[in-house]
C-alpha cells in the first residue's frame, strides 16, 4: 500500500475470468500492490510456491478443480491471510470456506471499494506485529485485551464471561466475518455448534451493552447466514448500495 | 387381464355377466336327465369365475345370484318355474351360492393387491421422475446464476476501475463509466432475481433454516439501505424481546430490503418510511410492516402488485437514482414468493392519510430453550 513503508505488498490472485482478473490488478496496482494471476488451480500452486504472496485472492470456481482443496493445502503450511471470490449464492459455501480457513469472502458482483477495504483490512493485520493489538477501541468501547477490561465513554462495562469471550473472537478478527460455528466452538464449545439461538440472545446482548443504538447496531454487524463481523470504523464499506444493488 | 382397475362396471359389464351364465345353462341343458343335478350345478361357478376375473366383483356377485335362479328355473324340478319340489335342492343352492361368492371374494381381493402394488410402482416411478427434474433444474439455475454472475461482476469492475488505470478522467467519461458499472449492476440484479424467482418457485425451494432475531433482520436491512434512506425519515418500531424466527435469513433480509426499496421508490424526498414489528402471541406470528406516506396503491389492484413485472408509477427519475436502481419489477412477486415459501402472508393496502402499507406475517414455531445459565459452564474468563 502507498502509505505503508517496506517493499510494496504482494498479492497473489487465482481467478479464471481474465475480466475480472484485469480489473482486480488495476484496483490492487492502484494501492501500491505487486500483482501476479493465475488463471487456474495448478498455475496457482505453482505460484504461491514460488512467489510467497502477502495475500492470497482465490476464487472458489477454477476450471481444474475447486479453490477449496488449494486453501486446505495451504493452511496445512502457512497462515497468510486469504480472501475468497465466489459466484455462488449459496451461503453454506462462503461459510465452508470461512471455516476452512479462508479470513473473509466477496459475493461477485463486488465494487472496488469493497475489495480494496477487504484487501487493506488483511494486509494490515498480516504485517502488524500480534502483541500490538492490547487496546482496540470502537466508537466509545475500549477493550483492553490484557487487562481483560471493556469501558464505554471511560466507564467500566460489565460483560459476563460468554459476553467477553464472543467480544474477544470478534476483536481478534476485527474488520472481518467470524461464522456462527466459529463463535458457537469458541464461546461455549465444539457441543454447541448447532445452538445459533444462543448467539441470537447473547448478541443482542452485547449490542445492549456496547452499541449507541441497540436498535441499529453499527459496530456488531450480521452477516445474514453467514456469522457477525465486528466494524471498527462505523458502516464499513462492506455493504455500501453500491455494491450490493437493491432488487426491483 | 382386460379389465381396468380404475373402472366402475357398468351396465354392459353386468349383461355380459348373465350372457356368460345363461350360456351356462344352455350348455347344461342337453345334459338334463344324463347328469346328475349337482353336477351340472358345478358348471355355474366357471361364469362367476369367468365374471370375477374379467367383469369385476359386481357383475360376478350378481352371475352368482343369477347361477341359482337359472339352475333352479332350468334344471330343478318342476322345470321352467322358480319352485323348488325337493328341499335337498336348497342344500345345492346354498353350496353353489357360496362356492360363487367365495370365488368373487378371493378374485376380487387379488385384483386389489395387484393394484395397490401397481399404483405404488407408479407413484414411486413419479417421484423419482420428480426429484431427478428437480436436481436437474436446480443444476441448470445454479449454473446459470454462476455463468452470468462472473462477467457482470468483470463488466461492473472494469467501468469501475477505469479512473484508476491511468489518469483523472474528464468529468463526461467518468459519468459514463459509472453509467455502465450501473447497467451491469442491474442487468445482474435482473438476472438474479428471475432465477431466484424461479427458484423458489419450484415445488420444494431450498431454505436455509436457521434461529433468527427480527432485530438482526431488521438492522441488516436498514444497513444495507443506509445510503438509499438518507433523504427519508425513518420510524422505527421495534419492541424488545421479540420471539425468535425459524427463517432462512438471507432470503428474509432480502424481502425487508425489497419492501423498503418500493417505500423508498414511491415516496418523495422527505417523505416517511415507518418499520414496525409487532409479536401476536396467541396467533403465533410476527407482523412486520413497512408503510409510506408517497403515492399509493393504484385503487383495486392492492394484490396485483405481487405479480411479476407489475409496477406503480413512480415518483419521477429522481426516486429511482436514489436506490441507484429502476426496479426489475420483481421486487414484490420475490417478496410474496420468499414469504409464502415461509408459510406466511403478505398484503398491501392504502392507509386512510394516503401512503400504502406492506404487512408481513411469519409465523414463529416454539421457542428453542435458553442458553444455560452461565454459572453452570465452566469458566475460562475473568
Amino acid at each position: 500500500m502507498k502509505s505503508a513503508q517496506g517493499p510494496a505488498p504482494v498479492v497473489l490472485l487465482i481467478e479464471d475470468d481474465a475480466g475480472i482478473r484485469r480489473f482486480v490488478r488495476t484496483a490492487l496496482e492502484s494501492e501500491g500492490c505487486s500483482v501476479h494471476e493465475a488463471a487456474a488451480l495448478e498455475r496457482g500452486r505453482i505460484a504461491l510456491a514460488s512467489r510467497r504472496p502477502d495475500l492470497l485472492v482465490l476464487d472458489l470456481g477454477l476450471p481444474d478443480g475447486d479453490g477449496m482443496s488449494l486453501l486446505a493445502e495451504l493452511r496445512a503450511w502457512s497462515g497468510m491471510p486469504v480472501l475468497v471470490l465466489s459466484a455462488r449464492s449459496d451461503e453454506a459455501d462462503k461459510v465452508a470456506a470461512l471455516d476452512a480457513g479462508a479470513d473473509d469472502y466477496l459475493a461477485k458482483p463486488f465494487g472496488v471499494g469493497e475489495l480494496l477495504a477487504r484487501v487493506r483490512a488483511l494486509l494490515r493485520r498480516a504485517m502488524r506485529p500480534p502483541q500490538a493489538a492490547a487496546r482496540v477501541a470502537f466508537g466509545a468501547v475500549e477493550v483492553d485485551l490484557e487487562q481483560r477490561t471493556v469501558t464505554r465513554g471511560g466507564e467500566p462495562v460489565h460483560l459476563t464471561p460468554i459476553e467477553y469471550r464472543l467480544l474477544g473472537l470478534l476483536v481478534a478478527a476485527a474488520g472481518r466475518v467470524v461464522t456462527q460455528r466459529q463463535l458457537l466452538t469458541g464461546a461455549w464449545g465444539p457441543n454447541h455448534v448447532e445452538h445459533a439461538h444462543y448467539l441470537r440472545v447473547y448478541m443482542a446482548g452485547l449490542r445492549r451493552k456496547l452499541e449507541p443504538d441497540p436498535r441499529l447496531p453499527i459496530h456488531i454487524l450480521t452477516e445474514p447466514g453467514v456469522g457477525y463481523r465486528l466494524a471498527l470504523e462505523p458502516l464499513t464499506a462492506a455493504r455500501t448500495p453500491a455494491s450490493s444493488p437493491p432488487a426491483g | 387381464m382386460a379389465a381396468d382397475p380404475k373402472r366402475q362396471p357398468g351396465w354392459p359389464d353386468y349383461a355380459k355377466a348373465a350372457l356368460a351364465v345363461v350360456a351356462i345353462a344352455l350348455l347344461g341343458t342337453p345334459l338334463r336327465g344324463q347328469f346328475e343335478l349337482a353336477n351340472i350345478a358345478m358348471l355355474f361357478p366357471l361364469a362367476v369365475l369367468f365374471a370375477a376375473i374379467r367383469l369385476g366383483r359386481g357383475p360376478a356377485v350378481f352371475a352368482a345370484f343369477l347361477s341359482v335362479a337359472l339352475l333352479d328355473f332350468f334344471f330343478v324340478r318342476p322345470h321352467f318355474t322358480l319352485a323348488v319340489s325337493d328341499l335337498q335342492y336348497l342344500l345345492t343352492f346354498a353350496v353353489l351360492l357360496a362356492v360363487a361368492l367365495t370365488t368373487t371374494e378371493l378374485v376380487a381381493r387379488l385384483r386389489r393387491e395387484r393394484d395397490t402394488a401397481e399404483a405404488r410402482a407408479q407413484e414411486a416411478a413419479q417421484a423419482q421422475l420428480a426429484v431427478e427434474s428437480e436436481r436437474l433444474r436446480n443444476t441448470l439455475l445454479a449454473s446459470l446464476s454462476h455463468d452470468l454472475r462472473t462477467p457482470l461482476t468483470a463488466l461492473a469492475g472494469l467501468a469501475e476501475s477505469l479512473p484508476l488505470a491511468g489518469p483523472a478522467l474528464p468529468p463526461a467519461q467518468a459519468e459514463l463509466a459509472e453509467a455502465i458499472r450501473a447497467e451491469a449492476l442491474r442487468t445482474h440484479a435482473l438476472a438474479r432475481d428471475l432465477l431466484d424467482l424461479a427458484r423458489l418457485q419450484s415445488e420444494r425451494p431450498r431454505l436455509a433454516l436457521d434461529w433468527l432475531a427480527v432485530e438482526d433482520l431488521v438492522a441488516g436491512a436498514l444497513q444495507a439501505r443506509a445510503h438509499a434512506l438518507r433523504g427519508h425519515t425513518l420510524n422505527l418500531e421495534l419492541p424488545e424481546e421479540l420471539p425468535l424466527l425459524q427463517a432462512d435469513a438471507v432470503l428474509m433480509e432480502r424481502v425487508i430490503c425489497n419492501l423498503l426499496d418500493n417505500a423508498i421508490a414511491h415516496t418523495p424526498a422527505g417523505g416517511h418510511i415507518a418499520l414496525a414489528v409487532q409479536a401476536d402471541a396467541r396467533a403465533g406470528s410476527i407482523a412486520i410492516s413497512v408503510c409510506d406516506d408517497g403515492c399509493g396503491l393504484p385503487p383495486a389492484r392492492e394484490q396485483a402488485i405481487f405479480e411479476r413485472f407489475v409496477r406503480a408509477p413512480r415518483q419521477g427519475a429522481a426516486a429511482a437514482a436514489a436506490t441507484g436502481d429502476a426496479g426489475t419489477g420483481l421486487g414484490l412477486a420475490i417478496v410474496r414468493a420468499i414469504v409464502e415459501a415461509h408459510g406466511g402472508t403478505v398484503e398491501a393496502r392504502n392507509r386512510d392519510r394516503g401512503g400504502a402499507c406492506f404487512i408481513l406475517r411469519l409465523p414463529f414455531p416454539p421457542q428453542p430453550a435458553h442458553p444455560p445459565p452461565e454459572g453452570a459452564l465452566t469458566e475460562t474468563g475473568r
